[in-house]
């Protein structure tokens, strides 16, 4: 039996809430991160009226089921439910709200549509849970999320190895362009010095050591975020607005 | 493509907020056709719009004078300020005609991947109205979404320390609905901030 129009159109998938933009008089365009469509822009049509039952299932950072169907240019929300309310709870928080933001940028910026983004979506999933939980400083959780988004989109750095000859660390210089830490030998013009602790840090952050992370100290902290901040924006080969408005300790 | 003029007001019609190509086009050609008087009227309403009006420069609600309406009124009480995103917000809340207090726009809110900081609204304003002793109560009417709520968290986290009361608008069921089609959020909250149904 042939399917009807609107089954062959219509999908099913589980998404986050990456941003939305207002549409109209009422209707809102949401961009979602789906772990096998990629990066989905659909229309949510009235969520803007108060009597709206999907407005605040698709806010930013919620974690939704949705029901969409696919159109020319933009899908569109034919239904959907909450799976976990993250954005709620990061709007309590407002360091976890900005950190939230940088991420959902990030995310943004790495994955394109229909194209699997099975691992930025976990990761995204597992970062927003994180902060939602609130155990761990949401700076720290913002830049291992970052190191490891960059790290699945393709460039992961290496804070133990040097990245040009491959001997083995601890090393004391950091090159943004080539990708972490450098040893002496290979050292190129213009290589960052952090103290070693920073680099202990950015080690633990891309390793997913929280018991070494949470452990460091506030300049390490600094210095790290400047690096990471640094080698993201390196290669997104743009400037990352939120960055600039996440509030750190 | 239309030639010059046309498409010039087409063009212009499109970059304005929900008006999409087919909007702007239908828009154009019933300025081409209606009466030159009326059209006469509306070209002369925009240029009075950017010519006299601007923001009060106490409360930055929309004004044609250096105070608004609300800001010269003596009735108004002073003790009671209402922080609300944009001016339309003003217009919504007096509708209501429960509250007799005065206002201040933050001129949107804070919403990062947007690039909007708390640096870019009025939020330093805010602070200093509140530095005299005259302000009893502010009363956060942001918006009911994620970023009214982050902006007011931190608000509340920025006033704390100042000894006024904070309030937040309460949220909960629309008024006229089923309880059955609330969702989860809206009824959740509801449950928070129930009261009690006697006195």
């Amino acid at each position: 039996m042939p399917r009807s129009s609107f089954a062959s159109k219509s999908y099913r998938t589980p998404a986050i809430v990456l941003r939305t933009h207002k549409l109209g008089e009422a209707d809102r365009i949401v961009v979602l991160l789906t772990p096998s469509h990629g990066q989905v822009r659909a229309v949510a049509k009235g969520v803007r009226r108060t009597s709206s039952r999907l407005g605040a299932t698709l806010e930013p950072f919620m974690l939704v089921d949705a029901q969409l169907s696919t159109g020319r240019s933009l899908h569109v929300v034919t239904q959907a439910q909450i799976r976990a309310p993250y954005g709620q709870r990061l709007a309590a928080d407002y360091r976890s709200y900005t950190a939230a933001h940088a991420m959902a940028e990030t995310a943004e910026r790495l994955t394109e549509d229909d194209v699997d983004a099975a691992a930025q979506y976990r990761l995204l999933h597992g970062a927003f849970a994180a902060l939602a939980r609130g155990e761990q400083d949401p700076s720290l959780i913002l830049d291992s999320f970052l190191l490891r988004s960059v790290a699945t989109a393709g460039w992961t750095p290496s804070f133990s190895g040097c990245v040009r000859c491959g001997a083995p660390g601890p090393h004391v210089a950091v090159n943004v362009p080539l990708g972490g830490v450098v040893c002496a030998a290979c050292r190129p013009a213009g290589s960052l010095s952090p103290a070693p602790e920073s680099i202990d840090l950015l080690d633990a952050l891309l390793t997913g050591d929280w018991a070494r992370a949470a452990s460091s100290e506030a300049a390490a902290r600094r210095e790290a975020a400047n690096i990471v901040s640094g080698y993201l924006q390196w290669h997104l080969e743009r400037v990352v607005k939120s960055l600039k408005h996440v509030e750190r300790a | 493509m239309y030639e010059g003029a046309v498409q010039d007001l087409i063009d212009e019609f499109g970059r304005l907020p929900g008006i999409g190509p087919k909007s702007a086009q239908r828009i154009a050609f019933h300025v081409l056709e209606a009466d030159r008087a009326d059209m006469d009227r509306l070209a002369d309403a925009i240029r009075a719009v950017k010519d006299k009006v601007k923001f009060c420069a106490v409360c930055f609600n929309v004004s044609e004078q250096e105070l608004c309406n609300i800001c010269r009124d003596p009735k108004r009480d002073e003790t009671v300020l209402c922080v609300v995103e944009e001016s339309k917000d003003v217009m919504a809340v007096e509708r209501t005609r429960s509250f007799r207090g005065r206002y201040h726009v933050l001129g949107g809110s804070i919403n990062p991947i947007a690039g909007i900081g708390p640096e870019q609204l009025h939020i330093r304003e805010l602070l200093n109205r509140l530095h005299d002793d005259t302000i009893e109560e502010v009363i956060i009417a942001t918006d009911p979404n994620l970023e009214g709520e982050a902006t007011s968290t931190y608000l509340a986290r920025m006033l704390k320390s100042l000894g006024i009361k904070i309030t937040r608008l309460a949220s909960g069921l629309p008024v006229g609905g089923d309880l059955e089609y609330a969702d989860e959020v809206t009824l959740g909250r509801a449950f928070e901030g129930r009261r009690s149904a006697i006195g």
